[in-house]
């Protein structure tokens, strides 16, 4: 890990929607910062407010009822939402870029990929067409595409899953980003070539320095990927560690669940033969508790719990926790 | 070592009852042009000669990636979908041949759990109408006592009974999935596919709906067939597992052998490339390279020999055949 200088500083970001039932506090008051050449992992459940939270940083939001964030997202000094439109654009795409989980649908399917990673190329740099051209054979090759130059004539649809990510990867490093959003890359792949993908995204990395936001909801991924980890549940940041913190003393009761809730290859398992589970369900985003949001499905829970929501304290060394309990829990843990 | 055709050899663990099903040589091709009828399609071999028994009340998981014929495998089971050829004993009966009246006993016995909750249920019944239904279709529970019947498949899979008067959208994902499973009870099923049932659930859910599964099967003496991607999950849940590439049996193993000694060098590719949540357990390498062939055009002899680490020469002419490595243990390699 390169620590050191900030490239990505999120503070107290807020994005609330309006819809019909109220308004949905999708992100409310999410902190952090990823330093260069650093991988921040998020963690969270669906309604934790994860990839709203990457859609943010990109200005995506676009006209889904979202209300104006509150907060600041800094990037490399700039202040990402107070910039205009023709400021973001050219920041976008180029130096932060974005995968998702899904290459088909980000893909244009009536254009080879070629000419859509070519097209990234001159929208942002200087180039003629055939210089970009001869980059996206290039950023094929790199992405590691058999025959690249045969390939980058082929449409999205005459690909497999894993090269059309391949070229997502392509496309989202043609321009060389400072920062790589990664939401979801891997969940809609096969498990043989999410091994790949992540090989693939680690050693670019190594060879760019870019840094890397990794969202995902798996913790194995998680585990492989990240130098430090924020958890998020119902909108807020529970716990922040680095990745051998946060999964070897958990402190956050939720980050806790999680952990013994995965079923593992590699592990015999609880001798029960039962899996250790979280009760309840994720809660309503419009009818969040008034206290800690995870209060109703926590084993620890107490009074204090259900009437104010825990402020994030550092526990020492960077790693952050939400939790009123959370000094009882190590006292418990050394005990 | 012994060959065996596990067709006709005893592929089941030892401790079960004799087996439910008896899957032999199951073929289901798919034609590449419109209007030929599949008995006699060339085309896509989505499942290619399997054979495999499951138990009187065992839970055999069913694992592949893309392409694999896992979800084939299921349908055609249930005769969702008709095989091209091949032979489906159920408590002694092949279905195969078997006319829609012929056929009707045995769908009441015979029930899929779905992947997608939501896809699944009907949004504009209510839970009672959606569990309702398949107890009418069946003539079970007449009259007064459907209520009290729907009641109790409701708790019995962890929900109340007021729920019935709810529709799927008030419910969350697991929650649905349990209705998916109640509905699935409710005529009493001997046998049931899951066909993914777990993957779209977050993880917290995800433990609480294996978990109810498991309840189940020990409690109604349920036979399983639980078809995933997720070697973790059917670990989990499972008696024994079948590994299938590309259409082909590549494994059969007890669930601890698969995991502890896996015998084919696909089973061990898929293994190491699962992420262990432990950061001191990092890979550094993606163990298997390519892409899964296109099922439209599958390599000769061993289907996984093109990203297979230990393939030769040999490997392109003969298909391997299942052959019997220790007892109910199975593997397709003639490398190993």
């Amino acid at each position: 890990m390169i620590a050191g200088n900030v490239l990505l500083d999120v503070d107290d970001l807020k994005v609330h929607f309006r819809t019909d039932e109220g308004v949905v506090r999708a992100v409310d008051g999410v902190s952090f910062h990823i330093d260069e050449g650093e991988t921040l992992g998020v963690v969270g459940e669906s309604g934790s407010g994860k990839s709203v939270t990457s859609l943010a940083i990109m200005r995506l939001l676009g006209t889904s009822g979202a209300m104006a964030p509150g907060g600041a997202i800094r990037f490399g000094g700039m202040d990402l939402l107070g910039m205009s439109d023709p400021e973001m654009r050219r920041i976008r795409g180029n130096a932060i870029a974005m995968i998702y989980q899904e290459p088909m649908s980000s893909l244009n399917p009536v254009h080879t990929v070629g000419r859509q990673i070519a097209e990234v190329v001159r929208l942002h740099q200087r180039l003629d067409r055939k210089a970009a051209d001869r980059r996206a054979v290039e950023m094929l090759e790199l992405v590691g595409i058999p025959e690249p130059a045969r390939r980058a004539r082929n449409y999205p649809h005459e690909m497999s899953g894993g090269m059309r990510q391949r070229v997502m990867i392509a496309m989202a490093l043609a321009c060389k980003p400072r920062l790589l959003i990664a939401d979801e890359p891997t969940t809609a792949l096969d498990v043989t070539i999410q091994a790949q993908i992540l090989d693939l995204m680690r050693q670019l990395q190594r060879d760019i320095g870019m840094s890397i936001l990794f969202i995902t909801h798996d913790l194995g991924v998680i585990a492989e990927m990240a130098d430090r980890v924020v958890v998020m549940y119902a909108g807020r940041t529970v716990e922040e560690a680095t990745v051998d913190d946060l999964f070897v003393k958990p402190l956050m009761p939720y980050t806790m669940g999680l952990l013994d809730s995965v079923p593992r290859v590699d592990t015999a398992g609880p001798a029960s033969g039962k899996l250790r589970t979280i009760p309840g369900n994720v809660p309503n985003a419009l009818m969040r508790p008034l206290g800690c949001a995870f209060e109703p499905r926590c084993g620890y829970a107490m009074d204090a719990c259900r009437r104010q929501m825990p402020v994030l304290e550092d526990t020492g060394g960077g790693h952050m926790v939400r939790c009123h309990r959370w000094g009882d829990i190590v006292r418990k843990e050394a005990g | 070592m012994i060959h065996v055709d596990p067709a006709t050899a005893e592929t089941r663990a030892p401790t079960m009852g004799k087996p439910l099903l008896d899957i032999r040589n199951l073929r289901r091709y798919f034609p590449l042009q419109r209007g030929v009828p599949p008995g006699r399609a060339i085309g896509v071999k989505a499942v290619d000669d399997v054979s495999f028994t499951i138990g009187t009340g065992e839970v055999v998981g069913l694992v592949g990636e893309s392409g694999s014929g896992k979800t084939t495998v299921g349908r055609t089971i249930l005769r969702l979908k008709q095989p091209t050829s091949g032979e489906i004993f159920f408590d002694g009966v092949d279905l195969v041949p078997l006319e829609t009246a012929a056929m009707r006993p045995y769908r009441k016995q015979m029930q899929i759990i779905f992947q997608d909750p939501y896809g699944s249920l009907n949004p504009r019944m209510n839970v009672g109408r959606i569990i309702g239904e398949a107890l009418g279709t069946h003539g079970l529970a007449p009259g007064s006592a459907r209520a009290d019947r729907i009641g109790e498949l409701l708790l019995a899979v962890g929900l109340r009974p007021e729920h019935m008067r709810r529709y799927p959208h008030e419910f969350s994902g697991g929650q649905r999935q349990r209705i998916g499973i109640a509905r699935a009870l409710a005529v009493e099923p001997r046998f049931i596919v899951g066909d993914e049932p777990v993957s779209a659930l977050d993880v917290s859910v995800q433990a609480q709906i294996v978990n109810l599964l498991d309840d189940l099967r020990s409690r109604l003496s349920l036979t399983m067939l639980f078809i995933a991607h997720d070697l973790a999950v059917v670990k989990h849940i499972s008696d024994r597992v079948i590994v299938m590439y590309l259409g082909r049996i590549m494994e059969i193993a007890p669930v601890d052998a698969l995991y502890s000694s896996p015998r084919h060098p696909y089973t061990e590719a898929l293994l190491a490339s699962v992420p262990v949540p432990d950061p001191r357990a990092r890979r550094n390498r993606a163990p298997l390279q390519g892409d899964i062939p296109s099922p439209m055009n599958p390599p000769s002899g061993c289907v996984f020999r093109t990203r297979c680490p230990i393939a030769t020469d040999e490997c392109a002419k003969v298909v391997p055949p299942l052959e019997q490595v220790a007892p109910g243990h199975f593997k397709a390699c003639i490398r190993r």
